[in-house]
C-alpha cells in the first residue's frame, strides 16, 4: 500500500495565481476548496492565512483581493442582488467581512474606514435582519481595528440606541468599540488592556433607557456580569469608576441592579482622578466676560483647552450635551471674529451630535463667514433633510441663495416652509422680507396680514407687517400697529425697538429717546436699544451723549460690528467732521431664531448672524452691568478718541493643532446628498422643460456611478411613475431600505407589503400608517386610523425630533378626543389632510435615509 | 438519484469518469443517495439551469439552492424538516438522549471580544457552582447570545452525533483532534500548526430539539447529499439505515468507527451547552486525496454494505488513480 500523499490545498495554487479570482469564487462559494468544502469562506481564510506574519505577501495579497471584492460589490446593483438571492448575497458579504476582522486585514479595514458614510449606509440597506446585518459586521471592524479616537461618540450612540432604533446586538459592538479604544496621544494604553471608564460609561448610556421591571434587570445584570468577567478588578476600583459616572444618572433603576449584582457602592465612596470631571462653569463665564473685550487672538487657546475640558468629560461619560452646547456656542461667537475656529468647534459638535440640528446649521453658517458658500450650501441642504421639522436650516439656506443671486428658489424654499410651518413666524417673516426686498411689497403685505392672523401669540409677524407699512408711506397704521403690538406683548423688544426706531425716523425724537431709555432701563441684556440710541443721538448732534453711551455699551457688552461701526462714527465727528450719520439697519424684525425652538435648549445656542451679541448662556447667574449703565474706570480714563481705544478687532484664524484640523472640505457622501436634495426640490417645485430634465438627468447621473444609493432612487421614485413601477420589481434587493420599501408597498397597494413594512420598521410605524391611510381614495381600513390615534395617545416612541413633531401633526389631524370618535370618523379627518400627511410622509422618507 | 436535467447527466458521467477520485465522489454522493423523495428531486433539478456540463456550475446552482431552501433564514423551515423529505425525517427518537455537535468558535470569540481560555476559565467556573459563579453565568449567556444572533445567522439545519457513540474521542486529553476526525470533519483541517483552530463542543438534549421546533414541526433528519454543500467528505447511508454514518478521516478496517449521524432543527444555544472548549492543533489524516482518498472512501463503503447487508449499495472508486 503506497504511503498517503501530503494535503494539498488546490485553492492556495490558484489564489497563487489569480488572487483576485480565488477570493471571488471562495466567496461564492464554488472555488476548488477540498479539504474545506463544510466550511464558510471566512473560516477557509482564517485557517489559511491566519497564522501568517502581517507582512507575509499571502496575507498582503489577500488584504488587496479582498478589499477590491468588497469595493466591486458597491456597483453590482440590484439587479445583481435579486439574481443571485439576498440572502446568498449579503451573507457572501458578511463573509467577506468577518473575514476582515477575524485576519487583521488593515489594508481593506482603511479603505472601509476612508469610505465608511457611504459603505455604511449601503450595507445598512441590504440588512434582512438583526442576524443578517452587514452594517454591524462593518462596525466589528471599526471597533477591533481601531488607531485613533475618531469613532468615540459613534460607539456611545451604538449603545444609547441599541434596542431602540438600532438591535440589540449593537451594544455589544458599541461596547467592543469602547473597549477597545486607542488612548489618547501619549498614553501609554495597549487597546483594551484596561478597564476604561468608558466602557462603563457606554454600559449606563444603554442602561438608562431600560424601563424599570425584572426583564430589565436582568439583562442588565447580564451585560454588567460579562465585563466583570473581562475586566476582574478590586472592588474599589469598580466604585472608583462607577460612583462618578452614577451621578449623571439620579435615581435610575440600575443604581439598585447595580447593589444586586453585589456591587457595593454605599461604602468607601471614589477617588475622584478616575473619570473626567466638568470643568468649571467660571470659567466658561469668565471667557465670555472678555470675548469681545480682549483680542481673540489672546482667547482662542484658553477657549480650545476649556473646549477640551468638556470633550474630555463628553469621551469619559458618553454624554455630550455640555460639550455640544458650548462648543456651539463658542462657535457662533467666534464666526465673524475667528471663523476658522467658529468652523473648527461646529464641526466638533457635529461629530459628537449629528442629530442635532444647531450642529449642522452652525457649521454651515461657519463655512459661509470663510467665504465657502457652496460648501455651505450642502451642509443646510443635509440640515434640511435631516431636521425636516426644524425651519432654521431652510430659512438660513433661503438667505444664503439671496446673497448668491438665486432668489427664485429661496423664494421657493421659504414658501415651502411657510406651508410646513404654518404656526411659525420666523419663515412667514422670512419670506416677507424676501418679498420687501424684491419691492414686492403687496405680496410681502399680503402674506404678513395672514400670518399676524394665523400666528397670533408672536409679535414679530405684526412688527415686520408694520416695518412694511411705514416703507409703503402708511406711516399712522405702521405706528397704530407697532403700538398695539406693544400693548398684546408688553416685553416684546422687537416691537419696542421698531417703534422707537419709526418715531425717530418721523421725527420725534424725544418719544424715540424716551422709549429707548425705558427699554434700556427694564432690558438689561438688550444692546439694540443701546446702540440704535447712540447712533440717533449722533444723527441729532449729540455728540457727548453718544460717546458717554458708546463706553457704558462697551463695559456692558462685548464688541460687536456695530460698537465698532459706532466708535468709528464717533471719531469721525470727533474729527470735525459734520454730516448726517447713517443709523444702521438692525434687521430688527428678523426673530432671534431660537425663538423659533419650540423648546428651546438654551438661548445661544442657534447659528444666527446675531450669535456674537448674544448673552451667556450656560451661565444663568452671569451679569452684565448693572442697572445704573455707569461707566467702568478702566475704560473712562485717558480716552478721547474711541476709535483708537476700542482696538478694533483684526479678522483671527489661528493655525489649529494636529488633532484639531480646520475642516473645510466635505465628505462626498454629503455633496451627492445636496445634489439629490437640491434636484428634488426644483422637482417638486413644478418646475418642466430643461430644468425638470436637467433635475433627473442629475439624479439618474449619480444613481449611474452608484446603483445602490438609496437617496436618489427614492427622489425619483418620488416624482417619476416609472421609477415607481421599476422600484416594484427592484426593491427586494433593498431589504432595509424603508423608503423604497414604503414606496413600493404605496404602489403595489396590498396589504401583505404594508403589513411588512409594519412589522419590519417598528420605528416607522406613524408613517407606515399614514401612508396606508392616504394611499387609496379614502377607503382604507379604519382600524388603521384607530392604531394611529391609539399611537398618539399613549406617547409612544421618542418624543423628539422628527417623531415627536409628527405626533403633534398627528394630534392636530385626528382632533379631540379621538379615543371617543369612530374609527371611520378618525379616517375621515386624517383624510381631510391628505396634502399635508403627503408632504410629511415624504419628509420622512427623505429623512429616513441616513437612519442607522 | 438518477439525474434528469441533460446537462446534470453529462456531469455526472464527465466526474464518475474523471481521473481524480475527489471529483468522482461529488458524483457518488448524488448518484448513490437513496433518501431524496422525487419531490424534492425534482424541485432540485429544476433549478440546476448548469450553463454547461461544468462542475463549478453546479456548484453554483447547489449553493443557490441550500441558499434559498435549506440555509434559510430565521423564522423560516429548511427544507430538510419539510413534508418533501419524508423519506429523511426522523421520527421517534428518545428525548432523553444527548446529542453533540462540534462549532468552530474563533468568529463568536472575536464578537465577544474575548479569547478561549478566557471562555474555558468561566466554563469551569459555571460547571463548578452555577449558583456561586452568577457572573461567569452572565458572561455564557452573553457569549451565547452573540454568537446565536450574530455569528449563527441562518437556521441552517445542525449535523450532529450521539454523545454516547463518541464519549471515548470526547473524554480523551487530545479530544478535540480525536472528535474531528471520527466524525469526519475534514473542513478543520489545521494547515499551520501556528494557527490552531478554536472549537466549542456543544451537548444537548435531544427534547431540547423537539422544543425548539414547536408542535408539528419535524426536528431531525438523516443527511442528505441536498442538505449540505457537495462534499467528498460526506457519505450518503442506505436506505436501509434510520441514520447518516460519518465517513471518519482516517480508514476503519475493522468497522469500528462508524458514527450515527443526524441533522436537527437549529437550537439557540445556553451556557448548559457548553460541554467543553478546547483547540484542533493537528492537521487531518493525509487521506484527502489520490488513492489514499478512494481507500478511505471504499473501506467506508464496504462497511456501510457490511452493516446493513446491501451489498449492491454504492461503487468503489478505482485505486489506481493518484491525482
Amino acid at each position: 500500500m503506497a504511503e498517503p500523499a501530503m494535503i494539498v490545498v488546490p485553492w492556495l495554487a490558484e489564489f497563487e495565481r489569480d488572487p483576485a479570482e480565488a477570493v471571488d469564487e471562495l466567496l461564492r462559494g464554488v472555488a476548488d476548496v477540498a479539504p474545506y468544502e463544510r466550511a464558510g469562506a471566512a473560516d477557509v481564510l482564517a485557517t489559511l492565512f491566519g497564522g501568517l506574519a502581517e507582512d507575509n505577501p499571502d496575507r498582503r495579497a489577500l488584504d488587496e483581493a479582498l478589499g477590491d471584492w468588497l469595493f466591486a460589490r458597491r456597483g453590482d446593483g440590484p439587479k445583481v442582488r435579486r439574481e443571485h438571492g439576498m440572502n446568498r448575497y449579503v451573507e457572501e458579504l458578511i463573509q467577506a467581512l468577518t473575514a476582515v476582522y477575524r485576519l487583521r486585514l488593515t489594508g481593506t479595514a482603511e479603505r472601509l474606514r476612508a469610505s465608511f458614510a457611504s459603505f455604511h449606509g449601503w450595507l445598512k440597506s441590504l440588512a434582512l435582519g438583526p442576524g443578517q446585518d452587514p452594517a454591524l459586521e462593518l462596525w466589528q471592524i471599526m471597533a477591533l481595528m481601531q488607531h485613533d479616537r475618531r469613532f468615540l461618540g459613534d460607539w456611545y450612540r451604538l449603545c444609547e440606541e441599541a434596542g431602540h432604533s438600532l438591535p440589540e446586538a449593537y451594544l455589544t459592538v458599541g461596547l467592543l468599540g469602547l473597549r477597545r479604544i486607542p488612548g489618547y496621544e501619549g498614553e501609554e494604553v495597549e487597546p483594551g488592556g484596561s478597564l476604561r471608564p468608558e466602557v462603563i460609561a457606554g454600559l449606563f448610556r444603554w442602561a438608562a433607557r431600560l424601563p424599570q421591571g425584572p426583564a430589565s434587570r436582568k439583562i442588565f445584570q447580564r451585560r454588567f456580569g460579562a465585563l466583570r468577567v473581562l475586566y476582574p478588578r478590586s472592588p474599589q476600583r469598580w466604585r472608583d469608576i462607577i460612583l462618578p459616572l452614577l451621578e449623571a444618572y439620579p435615581g435610575a433603576p440600575f443604581h439598585e441592579w447595580l447593589e444586586d449584582a453585589s456591587m457595593k457602592l454605599g461604602r468607601g465612596g471614589h477617588r475622584s482622578n478616575a473619570v473626567a470631571t466638568v470643568p468649571s462653569r467660571s470659567r466658561f463665564g469668565d471667557l465670555l466676560r472678555r470675548l469681545g473685550k480682549e483680542p481673540t487672538s489672546r482667547l482662542v487657546n484658553e477657549i480650545r483647552a476649556l473646549v477640551q475640558g468638556y470633550e474630555g468629560y463628553a469621551e469619559a461619560t458618553g454624554d455630550p450635551e455640555l460639550l455640544v452646547k458650548v462648543a456651539c456656542d463658542f462657535s457662533g461667537r467666534l464666526r465673524r471674529r475667528a471663523p476658522g475656529e467658529a468652523l473648527r468647534l461646529a464641526r466638533l459638535a457635529n461629530r459628537w451630535q449629528p442629530n442635532n440640528h444647531y450642529t449642522w446649521t452652525h457649521w454651515a453658517a461657519a463655512l459661509e463667514v470663510l467665504g465657502k458658500e457652496d460648501r455651505a450650501e450642502v451642509v443646510y441642504w443635509e440640515a434640511v433633510r435631516r431636521f425636516p421639522d426644524n425651519p432654521v436650516a431652510r430659512v438660513a439656506l433661503a438667505d444664503l441663495l439671496v446673497r448668491v443671486d438665486r432668489s427664485e428658489e429661496a423664494e421657493g424654499l421659504l414658501r415651502e416652509a411657510v406651508d410646513r410651518f404654518p404656526d411659525n413666524a420666523h419663515s412667514h417673516v422670512a419670506l416677507a422680507e424676501l418679498l420687501a426686498r424684491a419691492k414686492r411689497f403687496e405680496e410681502a403685505e399680503a402674506l404678513l396680514r395672514k400670518s399676524a392672523d394665523r400666528v397670533r401669540d408672536d409679535a414679530h409677524c405684526r412688527v415686520f407687517l408694520a416695518e412694511v407699512l411705514a416703507r409703503t408711506n402708511r406711516l399712522d397704521e405702521a405706528e397704530a400697529l407697532l403700538r398695539k403690538a406693544g400693548e398684546d406683548f408688553p416685553d416684546d423688544l422687537v416691537a419696542r425697538n421698531t417703534l422707537a426706531s419709526l418715531l425717530a425716523r418721523t421725527e420725534r425724537p424725544n418719544e424715540a429717546e424716551h422709549l429707548y431709555r425705558e427699554t434700556m432701563i427694564r432690558f438689561r441684556r438688550d444692546r439694540v436699544a443701546p446702540q440704535a440710541l447712540a447712533f440717533w443721538l449722533l444723527r441729532w448732534n449729540r455728540v457727548v451723549e453718544a460717546e458717554a453711551l458708546y463706553w457704558k455699551i462697551r463695559a456692558r457688552f462685548p464688541e460687536d460690528r456695530y460698537t465698532r461701526k459706532l466708535a468709528d462714527e464717533i471719531a469721525r465727528h470727533q474729527g470735525g467732521w459734520r454730516g448726517e450719520s447713517e443709523v444702521p439697519d438692525f434687521a430688527v424684525w428678523r426673530l432671534a431664531p431660537e425663538t423659533l425652538e419650540e423648546e428651546p435648549v438654551s438661548g445661544s445656542f442657534v447659528a444666527s448672524e446675531n450669535d456674537e451679541e448674544k448673552e451667556p448662556s450656560l451661565e444663568s447667574e452671569e451679569k452684565a452691568g448693572d442697572d445704573t449703565w455707569e461707566v467702568p474706570l478702566r475704560y473712562a480714563e485717558g480716552s478721547s478718541v474711541p476709535g483708537v481705544v476700542a482696538e478694533p478687532e483684526a479678522f483671527y484664524d489661528a493655525p489649529g493643532p494636529a488633532e484639531f484640523p480646520l475642516e473645510i472640505e466635505l465628505d462626498p457622501r454629503l455633496i451627492c446628498n445636496a445634489e439629490v436634495s437640491c434636484a428634488d426640490f426644483r422637482l417638486r417645485s413644478g418646475e418642466n422643460g430643461s430644468v425638470r430634465r436637467k433635475a433627473l438627468s442629475d439624479i439618474e447621473r449619480i444613481l449611474d456611478t452608484d446603483p445602490d444609493y438609496v437617496y436618489p432612487r427614492l427622489v425619483l421614485g418620488l416624482h417619476e411613475a416609472i421609477w415607481r413601477q421599476r422600484l416594484m420589481k427592484e426593491v427586494e434587493a433593498f431589504h432595509n431600505a424603508y423608503p423604497l420599501r414604503f414606496l413600493a408597498a404605496r404602489e403595489s397597494g396590498m396589504d401583505e407589503q404594508w403589513d411588512r413594512l409594519l412589522s419590519d420598521f417598528g420605528n416607522h410605524y406613524p408613517w407606515t400608517l399614514l401612508g396606508r391611510l392616504v394611499a387609496g381614495k379614502g377607503d382604507a381600513d379604519p382600524v388603521h386610523a384607530v392604531r394611529l390615534a391609539t399611537w398618539v395617545e399613549e406617547g409612544n416612541g421618542s418624543r423628539q425630533g422628527f417623531e415627536a413633531f409628527t405626533a403633534k401633526r398627528l394630534e392636530q389631524w385626528l382632533g379631540d378626543s379621538p379615543h371617543d370618535s369612530k374609527p371611520a370618523e378618525l379616517l375621515r379627518r386624517i383624510v381631510a389632510h391628505r396634502t399635508e400627511v403627503e408632504v410629511l410622509i415624504e419628509d420622512a422618507l427623505r429623512w429616513a435615509v441616513n437612519e442607522g | 438519484m438518477n439525474p434528469k436535467p441533460p446537462l446534470l447527466q453529462k456531469l455526472m458521467t464527465d466526474l464518475v469518469t474523471s481521473a481524480d477520485p475527489l471529483r468522482i465522489a461529488y458524483a457518488h454522493n448524488y448518484l448513490f443517495e437513496e433518501r431524496v423523495t422525487a419531490a424534492r428531486q425534482e424541485a432540485y433539478e429544476g433549478t440546476m439551469e448548469l450553463a454547461n456540463a461544468d462542475f463549478k456550475s453546479w456548484k453554483d446552482r447547489h449553493v443557490d439552492y441550500l441558499y434559498r431552501k435549506v440555509w434559510v433564514g430565521h423564522g423560516e423551515v429548511p427544507e430538510t424538516f419539510e413534508a418533501d423529505n419524508g423519506d429523511a425525517l426522523l421520527t421517534g427518537l428518545d428525548e432523553d438522549q444527548r446529542v453533540v455537535r462540534v462549532e468552530r468558535f474563533d468568529e463568536a470569540l472575536a464578537v465577544m471580544g474575548t479569547d478561549l481560555p478566557a471562555v474555558e476559565a468561566q466554563r469551569a467556573a459555571f460547571r463548578r457552582g452555577k449558583a456561586k459563579a452568577p457572573d461567569a453565568r452572565a458572561f455564557l449567556e452573553e457569549l451565547c447570545e452573540r454568537w446565536n444572533r450574530q455569528v449563527r445567522r441562518q437556521d441552517r439545519p445542525a449535523f450532529s452525533a450521539f454523545l454516547d457513540d463518541v464519549e471515548t474521542e470526547i473524554d480523551a486529553p487530545d479530544w478535540p483532534d480525536r472528535l474531528r476526525n471520527r466524525l469526519g470533519l475534514s473542513h478543520y483541517h489545521v494547515h499551520d500548526p501556528a494557527n490552531p483552530i478554536p472549537i466549542a463542543l456543544m451537548s444537548y438534549r435531544v427534547a431540547e430539539v423537539l422544543d425548539s421546533a414547536g408542535p408539528g414541526a419535524s426536528s431531525f433528519a438523516v443527511p442528505t447529499v441536498l442538505d449540505g454543500k457537495l462534499n467528498a467528505h460526506f457519505f450518503p447511508a442506505p436506505s436501509g439505515v434510520g441514520y447518516g454514518r460519518t465517513l471518519g478521516l482516517q480508514p476503519d478496517p475493522n468497522c469500528e468507527l462508524l458514527v450515527a449521524e443526524v441533522l436537527h432543527w437549529r437550537i439557540d444555544y445556553t451556557p448548559d451547552h457548553l460541554m467543553k472548549v478546547g483547540s484542533i492543533t493537528t492537521p487531518i489524516p493525509p487521506y484527502t486525496s489520490g488513492s489514499a482518498f478512494a481507500r478511505l472512501r471504499n473501506g467506508h463503503l464496504f462497511c456501510l454494505r457490511y452493516e446493513t447487508d446491501q451489498e449492491e449499495f454504492g461503487e468503489d472508486i478505482p485505486e489506481e488513480y493518484d491525482g
